[in-house]
């Protein structure tokens, strides 16, 4: 991608939803800096272990709150206290809700009312650390996804680990694009005889439902592969697939810049027999999760080196791209005209076979 | 990096010409390779027949780099040029040598959307190098790429040159075709001692160098001790010499703009090494090649130059140096619309004599 241009998607330049910050092992130890959403950010855990989010700058004097290697506040461990962080320039210290709590220099228990640290709403989820991020500030009004075959490890599910794809020179709507695309899946994945395609748009969810055969995934000739997928708000993609052994997949991306973002890949697995995975079959498991993750790479491929489409040239044969996108502004405009959007892009758009398909949609 | 603006050549960013893409070795078949020339990214291949082809980098479809691709099934299955066109690895949309979309894998009945067109360019082999014409207003070649005849006269005793590529340097193609008119350095960097005259006559789009002088290092018999040497551009973009003699040779030195600022470099040198109108032995190729070789250095000091200095936007000229503002002024043309061209080279043609010949020696 050379430049990002104006995809005209709204008057914000980020949009509101959840978003990935990484694994919960990347983000442990010291206080780690992040960059999303044009911002600089610090994760930190608390001595319990919670993790939180907060403006990297301190309101005394500016200095940075995760990259300091040399001051004796983080030398000698005092960096965070319980669930506080301490600025290493002063020593001031901030508490969960971003208020300074404590001045070392300061005499009488003095504290600054008015020093206030921005902190930011995250949640541990699945082996991973979200974030709520709103245009408005409004708090959330939408749940991040369950994932709960991360505790269903007794029912024979083998936990993710997860892939880390990094930093993409792309908009993410050319990501969001994919849901729509039928023609890519020939050339890009694999896919062979397809069966059926279509795209069921339902307020801030867009589904796509696809059956084909596939040249290596499958070994019968004839065998149908059944996939469904679908995005929850913005940025997380789940997809599941129903058979011997059943999976969940998940592709994650969060904006970093205009025109930049991370993206990450994870894969559960369902071992057959109801119990818990031997470790030879948590190996298989991890072997379904490496064939996923090589499949995306192939899209990843594509996305690297691509240069903007702001507007793709759309052929009747085509999934319909600009729907998706039309259903994507909802993100980028304020919540109040949210109902507005899902009117204009709600439906079902069936682009290869015969439809529209009546069985359920995922939960 | 000194741009075209900054030295006030006209409203073309790129010149109007022949130019260099690369040796043929380099652009042999296999997989489409990707360029990068004129700021622009570009994707060559070579049909089943082995012509070359050259066309914009990115699908009009969606904006997928043609060329980038490794995993793709349209390139794993060896699909991607089929006779001589070329198919996007995204959604397999097939481009015909004229740039005209002629296939698409997952449209029914053969339909094809006639507004999609890949741009190209027109492409010349010769002489084992390939070239294009670069025009900024899209016009035909005004003039043939030398025929470079030697290539095919090795019976007579030429030896067929070697591309020596110098690579990508940041300095305006401007500083480069200074060197017609550079007098003043034929001593210091070039070892030429001696000289006996200097000139340049502008005919047209084309300026020559004559030279006259004895070298320091390259001696070609010790009857030939003082050498008179002719060299020119035709166009703005690569230099030709010629020398009969003894070991006559036909040298050329192309540049092509990468970015504005930005030039690539190439030498190459044919010698009729063959005495007596015969094939060259082993021997005399050896000496050939060696003879590229020393040319190839005599380049190479102008090359240390070139990535060293600073950009000369106005060059303190002395009445001892050669025309370098004529040398300019002349370069304009091809920055310049065509209708504009007879008019900019009436105020160039002419003969500048920088150094006198001897009396006897202009007999």
């Amino acid at each position: 991608m050379i430049e990002a241009p104006d995809y005209n998607l709204g008057s914000f330049e980020f949009p509101r939803g959840w978003f990935m910050l990484g694994s919960s092992e990347e983000l442990s130890g010291p206080p780690k800096t992040l960059h999303y959403f044009g911002k600089d950010m610090v994760f930190y855990r608390g001595e319990t272990g919670t993790p939180h989010l907060v403006h990297a700058y301190c309101p005394h004097m500016g200095a940075h709150l995760g990259k300091n290697t040399t001051s004796y506040i983080v030398r000698d461990g005092e960096q965070v206290q319980g669930d506080s962080i301490r600025c290493p320039f002063h020593g001031w210290r901030f508490d969960a809700s971003g208020n300074c709590d404590h001045v070392p220099y300061a005499k009488k228990g003095f504290v600054p009312q008015q020093a206030k640290l921005k902190t930011y709403i995250v949640v541990e989820r699945a082996g991973i650390i979200w974030t709520w991020h709103d245009p408005e500030g409004l708090e959330p009004d939408r749940d991040l996804p369950a994932f709960e075959q991360w505790d269903q490890e007794e029912e024979g599910w083998v936990r993710w680990g997860i892939d880390n794809y990094d930093v993409l020179n792309i908009h993410p709507v050319e990501v969001v694009d994919n849901m729509a695309d039928f023609g890519h899946m020939m050339p890009i994945h694999g896919s062979i005889e397809p069966a059926y395609f279509d795209n069921v748009f339902d307020g801030r969810k867009v589904v796509q439902r696809f059956d084909a055969g596939h040249r290596t995934l499958v070994g019968d000739h004839g065998a149908v592969l059944s996939l469904d997928t679908w995005y929850d708000g913005p940025s997380i993609l789940q997809s599941r697939m129903i058979g011997e052994y059943p999976s969940h997949m998940l592709i994650a991306h969060t904006p970093i810049e205009k025109g930049k973002l991370r993206m990450w890949h994870a894969l559960m697995v369902k071992i057959p027999g109801g119990k818990r995975a031997t470790l030879e079959q948590a190996k298989l498991a991890r072997a379904f999760q490496d064939a996923s993750r090589d499949a995306l790479a192939q899209d990843v491929e594509i996305w690297a080196n691509k240069e903007a489409c702001v507007q793709p040239m759309q052929i009747p044969f085509d999934g319909p791209y600009s729907r998706v996108r039309q259903w994507y502004k909802q993100f980028y405009n304020p919540r109040a005209m949210e109902a507005e959007f899902h009117k204009k892009a709600d439906g079902i758009v069936v682009t290869f076979g015969e439809g529209p398909r009546a069985d359920l949609l995922p939960a | 990096m000194a741009k075209t603006a900054d030295y006030n050549l006209g409203p073309h960013t790129y010149g109007r010409g022949w130019f260099m893409l690369g040796s043929s070795e380099e652009l042999g078949g296999g997989a489409p390779k990707t360029l990068r020339y004129f700021g622009q990214d570009m994707v060559f291949y070579r049909g089943e027949s082995g012509a070359p082809h050259l066309v914009g980098a990115y699908c009009p479809h969606m904006g997928a780099h043609l060329g980038k691709n490794s995993t793709s099934y349209i390139v794993r299955d060896n699909e991607q040029v089929q006779g001589e066109s070329i198919r996007c690895p995204f959604h397999g949309w097939r481009f015909g040598p004229d740039g005209q979309c002629d296939h698409v894998p997952y449209a029914k009945n053969g339909f094809v959307p006639q507004q999609a067109k890949l741009k190209t360019y027109q492409v010349v082999e010769r002489a084992g190098t390939v070239w294009m014409w670069h025009d900024p207003e899209g016009l035909e070649p005004i003039r043939d790429l030398p025929a470079m005849a030697e290539w095919d006269q090795e019976a007579e005793g030429w030896v067929r040159w070697v591309i020596d590529d110098f690579g990508a340097m940041d300095i305006h193609p401007i500083e480069l075709v200074d060197n017609i008119a550079d007098y003043g350095h034929m001593a210091p960097v070039h070892g030429a001692s001696w000289p006996e005259s200097f000139e340049n006559i502008f005919e047209g789009d084309k300026v020559t160098q004559r030279f006259a002088f004895g070298s320091r290092h390259i001696r070609a018999s010790d009857e030939e001790d003082v050498r008179s040497l002719d060299t020119w551009y035709e166009g703005p973009s690569f230099l030709q010499s010629r020398k009969e003699g003894v070991f006559p040779y036909y040298q050329i030195v192309a540049h092509t703009p990468v970015d504005d600022g930005r030039t690539r470099l190439w030498h190459m040198m044919m010698v009729r090494a063959g005495a007596g109108g015969r094939p060259a032995t082993e021997d005399e190729v050896a000496y050939a090649r060696a003879f590229q070789v020393t040319m190839r250095d005599g380049l190479a000091q102008d090359l240390e130059i070139w990535e060293n200095k600073a950009p000369c936007f106005q060059v303190l000229q002395i009445p001892f140096d050669g025309p370098y503002g004529r040398v300019r002024q002349w370069y304009k043309q091809f920055y310049n619309p065509r209708s504009m061209s007879k008019m900019l080279q009436e105020k160039t043609d002419g003969h500048v004599v920088t150094l006198e010949a001897p009396a006897e020696a202009a007999e």
